[in-house]
Parts: C-alpha cells; sequence; structure tokens
C-alpha cells in the first residue's frame, strides 16, 4: 500500500489534532478519581459500603445532610481566610527573598539559602510540641492569645510555606534574563523600583504558581492546625474528619464535602488564569 | 488578548540590544546594597521564630526524659542526656529501635517511585499543556483538581478504590477489561506500597504540572524558533534548550520532593491507620505512632532529630549535583 | 498605568479586608471565665455561668442530641453549657493538651480505657468527695467502676456514663436455613467454630446472594484488641499479669486464644477481605447482607429500626439475632466492656457548676434517655438493667455486660493497647496469606515481640 502523502500543513494538522487528543485523555485519566468521588457522593452509605454503584439513580441525600452533621460553613470560612491571607505573604516575603539571592552576592547569601533548605528538613513531630509550648508562653508571659486563633495559624502558614516557595521564586527569577532590569536602572529607576514595576510583572506566571502553591498546602494542612486550635479557628481538613467517627461514619458526606471544599477553589482558580495568560502574554510582546 | 504590561519603549529597545544565547556578561560592582538584607528580611524573621526556635526546643526535649509521666513539666522534665538517642539506635529493647530500619528501606523505596513517578508524568503533562489549543484555560484549571481535593478525602477515595473485593480498581481489572484474572490485594501485605505509591503520584503531578508550565512560559520563544529554522526537530529541541533552561525547577522540585515524600504522613495513615503494617511504614508513621500514640515524646523527638540528620545526607548529595543551579545569574 | 494602579488597589483593599476579618475573627469564644472561684462548700450555683463540656461524636447527631439533653439542665439551674464535639482522631491530643495548659473545657468525654492516661497527666480533679453524692461505687458495676481508677492511687478520677460490650451477632435466618439451633449455637468456642463450619459448608448463599460465615477488622481498627482479646481470657489468659507489671500475652493460654482466631482465617471461615477494613466498615458489611456472624457493640440495635439508615439489606435487617460470648474451654465466658466517662479538669473555674452537669448526667432517667438515644447502655445499675430488660436482644448484651471484663487501669494501657493491636494485625494477616507464612512458631515470635515491646512501655514509669 503506498504511503499517503501528506501536505506538511496536513501533517502538522494531523500531529496537533492527535495531541489534543491525548491532552483531553490525560485530562480524563487524572480525573477518573475525582469523578469517582463525585459519584460516590451521589450513593447512599449502602451502596458505597457494598461497592455496588447504581449511576444511573444517584441520591443528593449526603449533600443535604453533611452541614447538619457539621459545621461547614465555620470550617470552610476559616480555611478561605487563613490560607489566603498567609498564601499571599508568604509569595510576597518569598519573591523579595528569591530575587534577593538570584540576583545579589551579599555576605550570607550561602547561609540563608542553606537555612531556608533547613528549615523543610525539619520533620513536623519535632517542633509541634515545642510551638505548642510556644504559644502557651506567648499567652502567660505576653498575653498575646495566638492559641486557637486565625492570626495565630496565618502566622504558622506563612512561616511554612515561605522558604520553598523561596526556591521557586528563585528559581523563575533565574529565568528572566537581567537586561531589562539593567535598562530599566540606566534609565534611573533604583533596583528596588525596577524590581517591582519590571521584573514581578515578567514573573506573574511564577509568583501565581508559588501563591496556588502555598495556598493549597495550607488548605490541606492538618497536623499543626489540629494541635493548635480547640474551636474558634479550626479549618476544613479538621472539620471534614467529624464525619467518620468510632461508632458511626458517614462516607457519603465525606464524598460530597470533599466535593463541595473543591468546587470554590475550581471557580476561584479558573478565575485566576487570567493573571497567567497576563504573564505570558508579556513575554510574548517583550520577545 | 489583553494589553502587554510592558512599556513599549522598552520593549523596543531591548529587542534592538537582544542577541539569543549570550555569554555571560562582566558582573557590574555593586555598591555594598543594603538591599538585598531588607528582601530577605521578612523572611528570615518569620523562619527564626516559627522554624527555628521550636526546632531548638525539639532537641532540647530530645535531650529529658519526657513521657506521659513528666508531660505536664514540659521543658521543666528531666535530663536524660544521649540516653535517648541511645536507646534508639542500640537498645534491642526499646520500641523505637525495633522496625526503624524497616521504616527507612520503605522510605526509600516509597520516595524513589513517588519522585520518579511525579517529576516525570509532570513534565510530560506539562509540555502537552504547553501547547496552544482549545479550552486551554479549561484544561489547565481541571488539571489542578487532584490536588484542591483535601488530601483526606483522596486518601479515604483510594481506601475506597483499592478494596479488593468491592472496588473500582479490582473491578475495573478483572471485571471489565478482565487484564488480570485473580482480585490482588492492595490494602494489605506487599502491595500496600503501591496502594500508597500511585495515589501519592497522582496527587503530586498538578505542582509538577504547574511549575513546569510556568517555567515553560518564561523561556524566551525565540530560543526555540531560532533552533527551529535551525533543522533541530522537536527532541533536540527539547533536550537541548528546554531541559537545561527547566534545570533550576527541576532541582528544587527534585530537593524538596524528595525531602516531602521521605516525611510523608497523611496518605498512609489515612489509608492504614497509624499502624499500616511492614510493607508500608513509613519513616514518619512510625515515629509519630511510637512517639505520640504511644506518649514516647522524648524519644519521638530523638528520632526525629536523627530523620533530619539523614535527610541532611540528601541535601548534601543534591547541593553537589546541583550546586551550578544555585549561582546568581 | 492607571489600571494597573486601581487593580493594585483592589488588591491592597481585598487583603486588608482579609487580614481584619482574620483579626476579627479570634474574639468569638464567650469564655467567661472570669467568674468567681467557686467555694469549697457552697452548692449554690451561679446563673449565667458557662460550662464548657466537650464530647466525641456519640451517634449521628452529636451536637443536637447532646443539647437535647442538657437543655432541661439549663433551665433548672440556669448554667449555660456549650457542647463542643471533638472528634476521636484527635480527642486524645486536644484533652492532654487541655489538661497540660491550662486552657481547655470544664467538663470531658473520655474513653473508659483513657482514663487511666488522663489521670496520670495531673491535670483532672479527684472526685473522691463529691461521687459519694451520686452513690459511689456502689452504684455501678465492678468492671464499669475500675474505669474510674488509676492504679496505685487512690482517686476517682472519672464518673461512668455509659457502657457498651461486645457480643455476637447472627442472621437467624441463615441459622435456620443451616439447621441450627440459636440456643446452642454459640455456647462455647467449640460450638462457635463448628457453627462457622456447618455455615460454610451449608450456606453460601442466602436470597441468590454470596454470603461469609464470619469477618472481623482488622489492624485498622481501633477495637481489634476489643474483638481478640475475650478469646484469649476465655483461655485463662491475660494481657497483663495482675499486678500490671509485666505482660503475659505471650503465655501458652494467651497463644490459643490468638491463635483460635486466627485459625477461623485459616480454615476459611472468615471473609479475608474483613482486614482491609475497620469496625465499622464491617458492621457495614454485616448490615449489608455479607457476614453470617460478626461481633459487635450495642449501639447497632438502634439502627435497625432506622430507615434513614441505608447500610442494612431488608433480608439482615429483619433477621438480627444477639448471642452472648462463647465460653472458653472451663466454663467461664469473658468480653469486652467499655464506653465512654466524663471527666472534671482541675483548671475549670468552675468547679460546681461542672459538678451539677455531671450529676444531671448521672441521673436514672436521662442516663436511660441518652443511653437510648444512642443504642449504648447506661453506666449506672438500675437504668442499665432496665434497659437491659426491654428485648431479647438486650437481654443478651446486659448478661454480657455481666460477663464483662476491662483492662488494667495503668496509664500505659493506649500505648500498649495498640503494641497488641499491631501483632494481632499481623498474625490475622499472615493467616490470610498476605506477609509472612502463617505457622505457629510465626503466632509465637509476634506474641513475644508484643509481649516485648509492652515491657518496655510499661518500664516507662519508673
Amino acid at each position: 500500500m503506498t504511503a499517503i502523502a501528506l501536505s506538511p500543513r496536513a501533517r502538522k494538522r494531523l500531529i496537533a489534532r492527535g495531541l489534543d487528543a491525548l491532552t483531553w485523555l490525560v485530562l480524563v485519566v487524572m480525573l477518573a478519581p475525582v469523578f469517582w468521588l463525585v459519584a460516590s457522593s451521589l450513593q447512599n452509605d449502602g451502596q458505597l459500603a457494598r461497592g455496588s454503584y447504581d449511576l444511573l439513580h444517584p441520591t443528593f441525600q449526603a449533600f443535604k445532610d453533611m452541614w447538619k452533621t457539621i459545621d461547614f460553613e465555620r470550617y470552610f470560612v476559616n480555611s478561605a481566610i487563613i490560607c489566603t491571607v498567609a498564601a499571599l505573604l508568604a509569595t510576597a516575603f518569598a519573591s523579595t527573598a528569591g530575587y534577593a539571592l538570584a540576583r545579589f552576592r551579599f555576605r550570607g547569601a550561602r547561609p540563608f539559602g542553606l537555612a531556608v533548605i533547613g528549615t523543610q528538613l525539619i520533620p513536623g513531630s519535632m517542633f509541634l510540641l515545642p510551638t505548642f509550648i510556644g504559644f502557651l508562653w506567648l499567652k502567660q508571659h505576653v498575653g498575646v492569645q495566638l492559641y486557637d486563633t486565625r492570626v495565630g495559624m496565618i502566622i504558622v502558614y506563612t512561616a511554612f510555606f515561605t522558604p520553598v516557595a523561596i526556591y521557586f521564586m528563585r528559581s523563575f527569577f533565574q529565568g528572566i534574563p537581567r537586561d531589562l532590569e539593567e535598562a530599566a536602572q540606566v534609565d534611573g529607576c533604583t533596583p528596588f523600583t525596577a524590581f517591582v514595576r519590571i521584573v514581578l510583572p515578567n514573573a506573574a506566571p511564577g509568583l501565581m504558581a508559588t501563591f496556588v502553591y502555598a495556598f493549597l498546602f495550607a488548605w490541606d494542612e492538618l497536623l499543626f492546625v489540629a494541635s493548635l486550635t480547640e474551636h474558634n479557628a479550626e479549618t476544613l481538613p479538621l472539620g471534614i474528619r467529624l464525619f467518620i467517627g468510632n461508632y458511626s461514619q458517614y462516607y457519603g458526606q465525606l464524598m460530597a464535602a470533599g466535593v463541595v471544599s473543591t468546587i470554590p477553589v475550581v471557580i476561584a482558580f479558573f478565575a485566576a488564569q487570567r493573571w497567567l495568560v497576563r504573564g505570558i502574554t508579556a513575554g510574548a510582546v517583550k520577545g | 488578548m489583553s494589553t502587554p504590561t510592558l512599556q513599549p519603549d522598552v520593549s523596543a529597545e531591548v529587542t534592538q540590544r537582544r542577541v539569543p544565547r549570550e555569554p555571560r556578561r562582566p558582573r557590574r560592582r555593586h555598591r555594598k546594597s543594603r538591599l538585598p538584607y531588607a528582601l530577605i528580611a521578612p523572611a528570615l524573621v518569620f523562619m527564626v521564630f516559627v522554624h527555628g526556635l521550636p526546632a531548638i526546643g525539639g532537641f532540647v526535649l530530645s535531650l529529658k526524659k519526657f513521657n506521659l509521666f513528666t508531660f505536664r513539666q514540659l521543658f521543666g522534665a528531666p535530663w536524660n542526656g544521649l540516653e535517648n538517642y541511645r536507646s534508639i539506635l542500640l537498645d534491642s529493647d526499646n520500641p523505637l529501635h525495633n522496625g526503624f530500619w524497616g521504616a527507612v528501606s520503605n522510605t526509600a523505596v516509597y520516595t524513589f517511585w513517588t519522585v520518579a513517578g511525579t517529576l516525570v508524568l509532570g513534565m510530560a503533562i506539562a509540555l502537552l499543556l504547553h501547547r496552544k489549543m482549545r479550552g486551554q484555560r479549561i484544561v489547565r484549571t481541571l488539571i489542578l483538581v487532584p490536588w484542591i481535593v483535601p488530601s483526606y478525602v483522596v486518601a479515604v477515595l483510594w481506601s475506597f478504590m483499592w478494596q479488593s473485593d468491592v472496588g473500582i480498581v479490582n473491578k475495573f481489572l478483572v471485571d471489565y477489561t478482565h487484564l488480570l484474572g485473580h482480585r490482588p490485594v492492595w490494602l494489605l501485605g506487599p502491595n500496600t506500597m503501591w496502594a500508597i505509591v500511585i495515589p501519592s503520584i497522582w496527587r503530586g503531578i498538578p505542582l509538577a504540572v504547574l511549575i513546569f508550565l510556568a517555567g515553560l512560559a518564561a523561556q524566551p520563544q525565540e530560543l526555540h524558533e531560532a533552533a527551529a529554522i535551525d533543522g533541530a526537530g522537536p527532541w533536540r529541541r527539547f533536550r537541548h534548550i528546554t531541559l537545561p533552561l527547566l534545570r533550576p525547577l527541576i532541582a528544587v522540585q527534585l530537593l524538596f520532593g524528595v525531602i516531602y515524600a521521605a516525611y510523608q504522613f497523611a496518605i498512609p495513615t489515612v489509608m492504614f491507620g497509624s499502624n499500616p503494617g511492614p510493607d508500608a511504614d513509613l519513616m514518619m508513621t512510625f515515629i509519630v505512632r511510637q512517639s505520640f500514640s504511644n506518649s514516647l515524646y522524648g524519644l519521638g523527638a530523638a528520632a526525629s532529630t536523627l530523620l533530619m540528620l539523614v535527610m541532611l545526607v540528601w541535601v548534601a548529595v543534591w547541593y553537589r549535583a546541583f550546586r551550578r543551579d544555585l549561582e546568581v545569574t | 498605568m492607571r489600571r494597573k494602579l486601581a487593580t493594585a488597589s483592589w488588591l491592597v483593599a481585598a487583603v486588608l479586608a482579609l487580614v481584619v476579618a482574620a483579626c476579627g475573627g479570634s474574639d468569638n469564644k464567650s469564655n467567661t471565665s472570669t467568674a468567681a472561684k467557686s467555694a469549697t462548700n457552697a452548692t449554690a450555683l451561679k446563673k449565667g455561668t458557662t460550662v464548657n463540656f466537650w464530647i466525641m461524636p456519640n451517634g449521628p447527631q452529636p451536637q443536637q442530641d447532646m443539647e437535647k439533653t442538657v437543655a432541661a439542665f439549663e433551665q433548672q439551674t440556669g448554667v449555660k453549657v456549650n457542647v463542643e464535639v471533638v472528634g476521636w482522631d484527635v480527642q486524645l491530643d486536644r484533652i492532654k493538651n487541655a489538661a497540660v495548659s491550662g486552657q481547655g473545657p470544664d467538663v470531658t468525654q473520655a474513653g473508659t480505657t483513657q482514663v487511666p492516661f488522663f489521670a496520670a497527666l495531673g491535670g483532672f480533679e479527684n472526685l473522691n468527695d463529691r461521687i459519694s453524692q451520686i452513690g459511689g461505687k456502689g452504684a455501678y458495676a465492678p468492671g464499669v467502676w475500675q474505669t474510674t481508677q488509676l492504679q496505685g492511687q487512690d482517686g476517682t478520677y472519672a464518673v461512668p456514663w455509659f457502657t457498651e460490650a461486645r457480643a455476637i451477632y447472627y442472621r437467624k435466618d441463615v441459622l435456620e436455613k443451616a439447621g441450627i439451633d440459636p440456643a446452642t449455637a454459640f455456647t462455647d468456642v467449640n460450638a462457635f467454630q463448628q457453627t462457622l463450619q456447618t455455615i460454610k459448608e451449608k450456606v453460601p448463599t442466602i436470597g441468590g446472594k454470596p454470603i461469609s460465615p464470619f469477618g472481623m477488622p482488622g489492624k485498622k481498627a481501633f477495637d481489634l484488641v476489643h474483638h481478640v482479646m475475650p478469646f484469649v481470657w476465655d483461655n485463662g489468659g491475660a494481657e497483663l499479669n495482675d499486678d500490671a507489671s509485666k505482660s503475659t500475652i505471650n503465655s501458652t493460654q494467651a497463644e490459643q486464644g490468638v491463635d483460635f482466631v486466627a485459625q477461623l482465617v485459616k480454615k476459611g471461615l472468615f471473609d479475608k477481605s474483613m482486614l482491609e477494613r475497620d469496625g465499622t466498615q464491617v458492621e457495614n458489611q454485616f448490615k449489608g447482607g455479607r457476614l453470617a456472624v460478626w461481633i459487635g457493640g450495642p449501639w447497632v440495635l438502634s439502627t435497625i429500626d432506622r430507615t434513614d439508615d441505608k447500610n442494612w439489606v431488608a433480608a439482615a435487617r429483619k433477621n438480627v439475632g444477639v448471642a452472648p460470648m462463647p465460653a472458653g474451654p472451663d466454663g467461664k465466658a469473658f468480653t469486652f466492656v467499655g464506653g465512654s466517662n466524663l471527666m472534671m479538669f482541675k483548671s475549670s473555674q468552675h468547679k460546681n457548676e461542672a459538678w451539677a452537669l455531671m450529676k444531671y448526667l448521672s441521673g436514672d432517667t436521662v442516663q436511660k434517655d441518652y443511653a437510648n438515644l444512642l443504642s449504648f447502655f447506661p453506666a449506672r445499675l438500675k437504668p442499665q438493667e432496665e434497659v437491659g430488660n426491654s428485648d431479647d436482644n438486650h437481654k443478651a448484651f446486659y448478661s454480657a455486660i455481666k460477663q464483662g471484663r476491662t483492662y488494667a487501669p495503668i496509664a500505659q494501657w493506649g500505648p500498649i493497647e495498640n503494641a497488641y493491636k499491631g501483632r494481632f494485625g499481623n498474625i490475622l494477616d499472615s493467616a490470610a496469606g498476605q506477609g509472612k507464612p502463617f505457622s505457629e512458631g510465626e503466632v509465637k515470635s509476634e506474641l513475644n515481640a508484643a509481649a516485648k515491646e509492652a515491657d518496655a512501655l510499661l518500664q516507662q514509669g519508673s
């Protein structure tokens, strides 16, 4: 059989379509467990336990009941506030520190860089109790209440997620050529202004990625929030565990809560995609 | 397309000056600027108070006899010197001694597969998503979803999926596609390692994709265009342009990916309870079980310190391999 | 440029709003801890004080059920009760932190096996002086009373609240189909095994659906040890020696007991996939008609009639029978008795009011009503007996409570139980063909390791 002669443009188009299809396939495979999550949230507990799903007759009972079983709104609001503020602060601190490490040679740069890595080496099990004791000490001797407060958790999370973010931002900055800042400084900008006005906009994809990283890790953190809160500042990861008790378990509601926790965040990130696009566009124009 | 954020004049000037693949320029003499110190100050303050001091506190606790009987004394508990360390390393009667090496080997296996799987698949998918295609925004948002679902829910979901009799994985492998003849048991025995590796990779891919995508987006287009014009095919462009430019990001993810995987705690605990069994017991599940569930806090702090020392070896190895990528551009 | 400025100011405004919200949220708790310290002998309660009360998720609607229960108390005394539900997975650490930091509630629920651990921490009130007001030791069964003590100390650190014991659940229709008489099916361990064997041979399916004779959860279950120990006790074994100074889990008798359970797995009488599950999940398998025989607690009984509990299938729902645990070779039957107690914090600023609440919850009627809500048993003897006589299934549980036995009230029991749980789990896994190959030697070595771990944990106190 003779090979079909394709024009280069047609060949390109075929490959492109093939890759498009592959992309959608990959997405489907990656989301398959999430489809299963949604399907599970639409079953009743008996069907879940037996594994015999009835996909044709979904029930929304779990979505209705989950609000009664736990105080979902309180956990959600706490999570939203704590994680957003902590992620913003972490991104801000990380971008300045990452820029310093990427562009400047200064004494203390190497120790600082290594110390940043060092913070990630400390197992949670090691500094969990001391942090709790530290909060107690602050209350007793300085009168500052951080235990079971949103501010306390924000401080802890900002500190947690800044170090890795610093390394991310530094890598992003390393990928941006110096020319732009130097041109701006030739024009009379101070280094800091050049950083803010020229470099940051170019690093928008990196900033966005860092914010998302910090936000999502904070969104999910369990070990510390379990020990450092009691009622007021409890977040979603704590709240959703209440569905599973020693004597009764509501897996359907847990799945439903998992779905409900995900949707607003997905919408927020979809809306925020604009920033990512802007950053890429800026890069294109620059070229 | 939205408005470009750069002022037009600057970009025009830059375009004229731009030459692909510039050699390193001689460094301009900087005045001893205080700017970098100001830039790192906020991060440093937080790190000292939340990481530094408590870590020292943790080390101090590891030198004390700190268990359920002395817990209420907190830092006033009696000193134990290096006894805790001796017990873990040498005393075969000590609960934290037995099972320690098993946990180490499990963690090594788990870390290797998780990090390798995450980075390789993450890179591949990022390359796919980097292309311009219809529905790009949707795809790029939805690929994050595995990461957004709370990890507790993910672990519970997978523990349902892995059930040997009614779980969907076995149903898929045996009942629907007949790929296997028998139903493997995932939640007991040697397969428990895969039962935690696979969800970990699945959950780690979105971050890797996100990072690599941002890195790919920042790569200068003209480099690729120039190489394409010179006749380089996609694979050569990838190997010689894309990959080297992504090296700093690969290095970062490798470093922290290994640390994060070695310290993994949530997924095995939620899937298996506090004792994942001899094949899936990782270092953190081992330490937390022995130190918190068994109230051997001082010993746990000592084991955590030892774990830290082990990871320092990894960092040293990484540093030698990727020292170049830490340099200032 | 102006547009960028506008965007930036929106961002700053948004961040400021979030920060304000963050700071504002911290003062929500109305902790009226400025109330006067309670006088030593004054029993007058101050109206308007708030007692903070931690409970665990007891039943499907824990918050509402408890608020309903204390409504009458609030009305009678003018003392407000602030109920807070704390999950089982965090309660151990939370209560421990509260005891040590002095920042916690006034009263908390605690598992019966946890009381010695908390008492040893030193943050809980000794109720010796007050306990006589509600009848003291005599108002409770010995096994229940023991859970308020701490070995080696003369004090009462908790008030028993509600009780549970384990018994055998079985499918009446399966036994009928197999031609087994329920009255003799589970009288002793041999009969127990024979019943399962007969079910396996004669009733592989019922109503067209496959059914396994027996199943039990694996090491994922918090109560695995509670399931296995009765068989150890039946054989004359014990978890620790009499003065709780050494582990005896590797004695010959204990080994026989554990081996009995492992043999059920080996002989195919035990559905192996149950080992992947925790206690409640296996309970749901029984409800779903997958198991003919299962060991469980009384809380399952109340769900039989609840139509919104979709775990039940019709055949199972209609055919539930309960029998006491089987007797061992020397004719004595044992079962695990557990439940929850109430403890008062030393740091409480309202001890009189807190005690009044605990007294209220120990009232006979309140005990009965609350226990019925959850389908547990009251802890106090009189209402316990009343509930026990309510129907046949409850009678079986009541006689189980009378055979009840619990663990030594030492502070390190929790960790020791964990050590045993891991080892029992390994033995059962190996009997199921996962992990190390199963043999008598394997059982012995795991139990020896368990004893060694337990001994090391017991050394801590020295």
